[in-house]
């Protein structure tokens, strides 16, 4: 076996960047400048209204801001899996892993130069973004900006981590099966999932009535906690721990998921350039977890206010968990024959 | 030099692969015939180290593929529908095997970029298969490669290009000592190129010979008698098939011909020769002596 190294290989980096270049200048630029763009537009406006005599709104200033908005966030996410889903997706939409492997790279390096370019748009990105706001922030000495270059900085810095997760996972989800866009729901899916599936364990313990503050509070708490991209939606998550250790063990998990990738990745059989499902044996796992999972949203939606027997609930949700386990396999079986 | 050893790939419950093994000299010319779904493409793509094998072992110059993908540095490998990256243009994709293959080699580059009549700036996603097939060709050819691993290398190209290419592949073998591995329908290619030919069929090689020795143990003799021929000598076990036309017979046996040729000419012949017979030919009595009919097999 060849002994990994960690430099990485031109040839391999140059050819990633050309396959995918429109769609990473695109996501580099965006990145880059969605929040100095606005927060250049919020301090001319500062400026001209100063000069037009009048007095402008401080605190809609800093709420205008692009990186206090929660949604940004979400939409950072939602770029990052699509980038890396892309990233190993169109190897296989394009027939080209059989070339990638017929060459002298292993599937160690073609992967490693995937998870590196995409790393390195992130935290250039994000670089440049808080280099470029810091800048703003220094050239606009009077202007009474709610916050400190400081927090433009810490901003960045958490993006990064967190982005850097949800690449990682999304490799991770990718290197299993799937096409671009399936890498990208499944890797959605799964990264929203604690949130979700707490969301609805408390929305029917509600539908039941069963009132337990402590309970409710600390399963959404925890279902947060695991749901690593929502601390760039919503940073009080995870600024009520201390950040080094929760950056370290990001950090540490995102290594982690990476090398599991890659275990997985070497040992991917590669039938139909790729797109067999590793793990096929665990496919009733799956569909139970849907079934589960869309009888715990649609009973409390169907029956909301309705006064339900507790007997006819149970029935409600073996119906309802029974129909989704119908379609889903039905949708398996026809999306196995397209 | 290639060694397959028990190469076996299962998808699923199909077995695709059963028991494979082979060696290639250096230098050598292997051919390897089998009808679709034979198993041809399967066993190229493991020896790329693109599949994995369910079980057994491909070894290139003494090193196993899967475990030393380095070695692939020395082999060019053109696939029988080659994809590359669809914006990618000629020079993008000359630039790529060019940092990627260390023996790539500017000169043979030019050489052949006279033979492949390819758009330099047109991008691969508007390419027809022959031309697709022209562009693996003239990259994989550039790279100097010790094995040059072909599947269907032909297809899609017309007559004149189909005659320059296979030149070009004896060519290769005569001046770099390349060793070739090429899998094919077409048996007179085979017959013009191969110096080894292997039939594989559901997954299992049927046999695995040198060419002249093939040709050797099956001949075809044409004699002629006034009286016809004795009957105890188209009775022989080593005689496949009599044929006749007049008094002409056309005797195709199994070895000893020297024996049957000396048997004959006691009978006093009219006419006593021994005529080549084609690779087809030749391959319709072989599988013929294996259980198998070849024309079913190669018709599937």
């Amino acid at each position: 076996m060849n002994s990994p190294t960690l430099l990485p290989n031109k040839t391999l980096l140059w050819k990633e960047c050309r396959n995918g270049w429109v769609f990473f200048s695109l996501l580099f630029v965006y990145i880059t400048f969605v929040s100095s763009y606005t927060m250049l537009t919020e301090l001319s406006r500062y400026k001209s209204a100063l000069a037009d005599g009048w007095i402008y709104p401080i605190m809609v200033t800093g709420d205008l801001l692009a990186f206090h908005r929660p949604e940004l966030g979400l939409f950072f996410t939602l770029l990052v899996v699509v980038m890396a889903a892309v990233m190993i997706g169109q190897e296989r939409d394009q027939g080209t892993f059989g070339l990638l492997l017929a060459m002298p790279y292993s599937r160690r390096e073609v992967l490693y130069h995937k998870f590196l370019l995409g790393l390195g748009i992130i935290v250039v990105a994000f670089g440049v973004n808080a280099l470029v706001m810091s800048g703003l922030y220094w050239g606009h000495p009077g202007v009474p900006i709610p916050f400190e270059v400081a927090d433009i900085w810490a901003w960045a810095l958490r993006n990064m981590v967190v982005l850097a997760f949800v690449f990682a996972f999304t490799v991770l989800i990718s290197t299993l099966s799937g096409t671009s866009v399936g890498n990208g729901i499944l890797s959605m899916i799964f990264l929203f999932f604690p949130i979700g599936v707490t969301g609805l364990i408390v929305a029917n313990l509600e539908l039941w009535q069963v009132h337990h503050y402590e309970i409710t509070e600390n399963l959404l708490h925890i279902g947060t906690l695991l749901t690593v991209p929502s601390y760039i939606i919503d940073r009080n998550i995870i600024h009520s721990y201390p950040l080094a250790y929760m950056y370290t063990v990001l950090i540490l998990i995102t290594l982690g998921t990476y090398q599991l990738a890659q275990y997985l990745f070497a040992r991917n059989p590669m039938e139909h350039n790729g797109e067999v499902l590793m793990f096929s044996g665990f496919e009733w796992f799956f569909k139970l977890g849907v079934a589960v999972c869309f009888a715990l949203l649609v009973v409390p939606i169907g029956t909301y206010r309705s006064g339900l027997e507790p007997a006819v609930g149970v029935i409600y949700y073996l119906v309802a968990g029974g129909i989704f386990w119908v379609l889903v396999t039905l949708l398996i079986k026809w999306r196995r024959k397209a | 030099m290639i060694e397959i050893t028990d190469l076996t790939k299962t998808f699923g419950a199909s077995q695709v692969l059963d028991g494979v093994s082979l060696e290639v000299q250096r230098g050598r010319v292997y051919g390897l015939v089998g009808p679709n779904g034979a198993g041809k493409t399967t066993l190229i793509k493991i020896m790329m180290g693109f599949l994995l094998p369910t079980g057994g072992r491909v070894f290139i110059d003494g090193q196993d593929v899967h475990q030393h993908p380095r070695i692939k540095s020395q082999v060019g490998y053109v696939a029988d529908y080659q994809n590359y990256y669809p914006g990618f243009s000629v020079n993008d994709m000359v630039r790529f095997y060019r940092g990627t293959f260390e023996n790539w080699n500017e000169e043979r580059f030019a050489e052949l970029r006279r033979v492949f009549d390819l758009p330099d700036k047109r991008t691969f996603k508007n390419f027809s298969k022959g031309m697709r097939t022209q562009l693996a060709l003239l990259l994989n050819l550039s790279l100097m490669p010790n094995v040059l691993i072909l599947d269907e290398p032909t297809s899609g190209l017309d007559p004149v290009l189909r005659r320059q290419v296979l030149g070009m592949l004896v060519d290769e073998v005569a001046r770099n000592g390349t060793t070739v591995f090429v899998a094919t329908h077409n048996l007179n290619e085979l017959e013009r190129t191969c110096d080894q030919i292997g039939m594989i069929h559901q997954g299992r090689i049927l046999f695995d010979e040198n060419l002249e020795d093939m040709k050797q143990k099956v001949r075809k003799i044409q004699v002629a008698f006034a009286d016809g021929l004795p009957p105890e000598l188209a009775k022989r076990p080593d005689v496949l098939k009599v044929e006749q036309q007049g008094r002409v017979y056309g005797i195709v046996m199994r070895e000893n011909s020297a024996e049957m040729l000396a048997e004959l000419k006691k009978h006093d012949p009219l006419l006593l020769e021994t005529i080549d017979m084609s690779l087809e030919d030749i391959f319709i009595y072989r599988m013929g002596g294996l259980g198998y009919e070849f024309t079913d097999i190669i018709t599937q």
